[in-house]
């Protein structure tokens, strides 16, 4: 019991050690009220558990559903061949044309966020020294992440399809889902350079290294998996906008045909949206499967993302 | 020179008797030694520091012998590490520093506009008080010197480099087989040597060594020690620490410092077995 005799021999030796504040009771048996305590740990460690129970079936129930429902209606013919017909008539055929369109938005949205988002990260987090420049730049990706994508949309629309008078396109779409994307790729780039600890930074400079070969050879390497996995997150959030892509790529029962202008793109969150609300099976089936390729593809991505950061983040 | 007897005798850690001999002989040997004196390397001329407007170097004149070991020593907070920062500027980046005076590196003033902070600290190497290795293998360690400043043709003249500086170090024995194992894998004092093979490794002249075994155990301490000795052969050390029996141990000359002030710089026999400043012959005692 005496913890502090090692560290001061000199005062252990004096007085009488232990005496200050402790109970009259000896040995390591609990207090009077330890049963209570004991309870009370039990129901909240309980309480706990419900609550976790109660956010869990939801989305269990939600991805059951999914899962349940698009494996019976996909298909090689509905992964591969257009849709026919639009929402005043009948609707059916398959969703080759918003598979292929969501590749085309979120990869070009990707490639124009991840090296701003990048450039954007590596600056606030290794060149800034927290200038007033980059609170600004803070609170603006703050805003923008915190913003309503249907706004964003809208924006798009105007700046996009309107006034720079690309009409539905490919561009308009993506570079719309990259100003959602974009706080994403920025700040955890940050964040994952910002935990590489300054000895490394400090060993780099006492050696001489100029910046750009300390954040290339060293910090870089080392964020690289919170970095990855940002924007992996960010292909997850655009991967599931809908808003946005409404007002900037409108939509297509044709493939993407090589066009990024005045040319509308197909995109799986129209299909679900809109189909669901059709009064037809076969649009149903639509929206059923592009919800479940929306679903499972969300979930690789956060699988891939969580391995990533497991396996490769050692610092 | 006579660096077998510098070296501290392998049985060390006795009984307080043998240890204050120990230390006598091995300044006397010093102050022989001193009589070659080869003249200063680096000279600080009325050097003030401040952060913002705090005052924490005052008015710092002193002068760092070539090939010798020059101690910084004083309590927590008085300035020595700050000092030994202003030689190869690594404060240059902390917000509000400044620094007043000269600090003159074989006549340049390392201040001076035209001077690149980057080259000057390829000339002036620094080992910091908790080993840093990078995270990354031994060898790219020892390699991110040699390799940012394009020193080496080769891959194989790299592989000697590298295996030059680990045996510098004295870490070769212990690491020539698995170079390409992760440098965290090694322990403290194993980092400690591995950081001191990686300033080397960019052939410095000077090397700054900010408390390099405080964060380390009694044995690898003694062989850091050990290392140091053997290092002033062919460079110029410059060593903080706040531990006087190490102070007395390795250096040659001994800067006191005291709340920015330099108390009083000397040989290190003088310092420690005739102090003319009361604060110095305080601190020695243990009392201050």
């Amino acid at each position: 019991m005496s913890a502090k005799e090692p560290s001061q021999p000199a005062r252990a030796a004096v007085g009488s050690p232990n005496s200050i504040g402790r109970s009259t009771r000896s040995g390591i048996r609990g207090p009077p009220n330890y049963g209570v305590r004991r309870l009370r740990n039990a129901v909240m460690t309980g309480l706990a558990v419900a609550s976790i129970l109660i956010v869990l079936i939801p989305l269990a129930d939600i991805i059951y559903l999914f899962v349940v429902r698009g494996l019976e209606v996909v298909s090689w013919p509905a992964l591969t061949t257009i849709t026919v017909g639009t929402g005043v008539e009948f609707v059916g055929g398959g969703i080759s044309n918003a598979i292929s369109g969501t590749i085309v938005l979120i990869g070009l949205a990707t490639a124009i966020t991840v090296p701003l988002g990048l450039v954007g990260g590596i600056y606030m987090a290794e060149f800034s020294d927290n200038n007033r420049f980059s609170e600004v730049l803070r609170f603006v990706a703050d805003v923008l992440a915190g913003n309503s994508s249907m706004v964003v949309g809208l924006a798009g629309y105007f700046i996009f399809v309107l006034y720079f008078g690309w009409g539905y396109s490919a561009l308009a779409g993506s570079l719309t889902l990259s100003i959602l994307m974009f706080p994403y790729i920025f700040r955890t780039t940050e964040l994952a350079l910002r935990k590489v600890p300054n000895e490394i930074r400090e060993g780099a400079r006492a050696l001489g290294s100029t910046k750009s070969a300390m954040i290339n050879r060293l910090t870089l390497k080392f964020a690289m998996p919170g970095i990855l996995t940002g924007i992996l997150l960010s292909v997850s959030i655009g991967l599931s906008e809908t808003a946005p892509l409404l007002f900037t790529a409108s939509f297509s029962n044709y493939n993407f045909n090589g066009a990024f202008l005045h040319n509308p793109v197909g995109f799986l969150t129209y299909v679900v949206f809109v189909y669901s609300l059709l009064p037809s099976t076969s649009a149903h089936n639509l929206a059923y499967l592009s919800s479940f390729l929306l679903i499972t593809s969300i979930l690789a991505i956060n699988v891939v993302a969580r391995v990533v950061l497991r396996r490769f983040s050692k610092v | 020179m006579m660096e077998e007897e510098l070296r501290p005798a392998p049985n060390r850690g006795g009984d307080k008797e043998t240890r204050k001999g120990e230390i006598e002989t091995m300044t006397q040997n010093l102050s022989e030694e001193r009589a070659q004196d080869s003249g200063g390397l680096i000279s600080l001329a009325g050097l003030n520091a401040f952060y913002g407007e705090q005052k924490v170097l005052t008015d710092i004149t002193l002068s760092i012998a070539r090939n010798k070991i020059t101690v910084f020593m004083g309590p927590s907070g008085c300035g020595k590490t700050t000092l030994l920062r202003t030689i190869n500027r690594m404060n240059d980046g902390v917000r509000n520093f400044r620094v007043t005076g000269q600090v003159l590196l074989d006549g340049t003033d390392v201040y001076s506009p035209e001077v690149d902070p980057i080259l000057l600290r390829t000339k002036v190497g620094m080992v910091f008080q908790k080993p840093n290795p990078f995270p990354i293998s031994i060898y790219d360690n020892v390699a991110f010197g040699p390799r940012i400043h394009k020193l080496t043709k080769s891959k194989s003249e790299l592989d000697q480099v590298v295996r030059a500086s680990l045996e510098k170090a004295a870490l070769w024995d212990e690491v020539g087989t698995r170079l390409s194992k992760s440098a965290l894998e090694l322990s403290g004092g194993q980092q400690q040597r591995l950081c001191i093979a990686r300033a080397l490794a960019v052939k410095p002249e000077v090397i700054l060594m900010d408390e390099p075994a405080s964060a380390l155990d009694p044995g690898s301490t003694t062989r850091i020690e050990e290392l140091l000795v053997e290092l002033k052969e062919n460079y110029t050390v410059v060593l903080v620490t706040h531990n006087m029996q190490q102070a007395a141990r390795v250096g040659n000359s001994v800067a006191f410092l005291y709340k920015g002030d330099l108390v009083e710089f000397g040989p290190a026999d003088e310092i420690f077995q005739n102090p003319k400043n009361p604060l110095t012959e305080k601190y020695i005692r243990g009392v201050l």
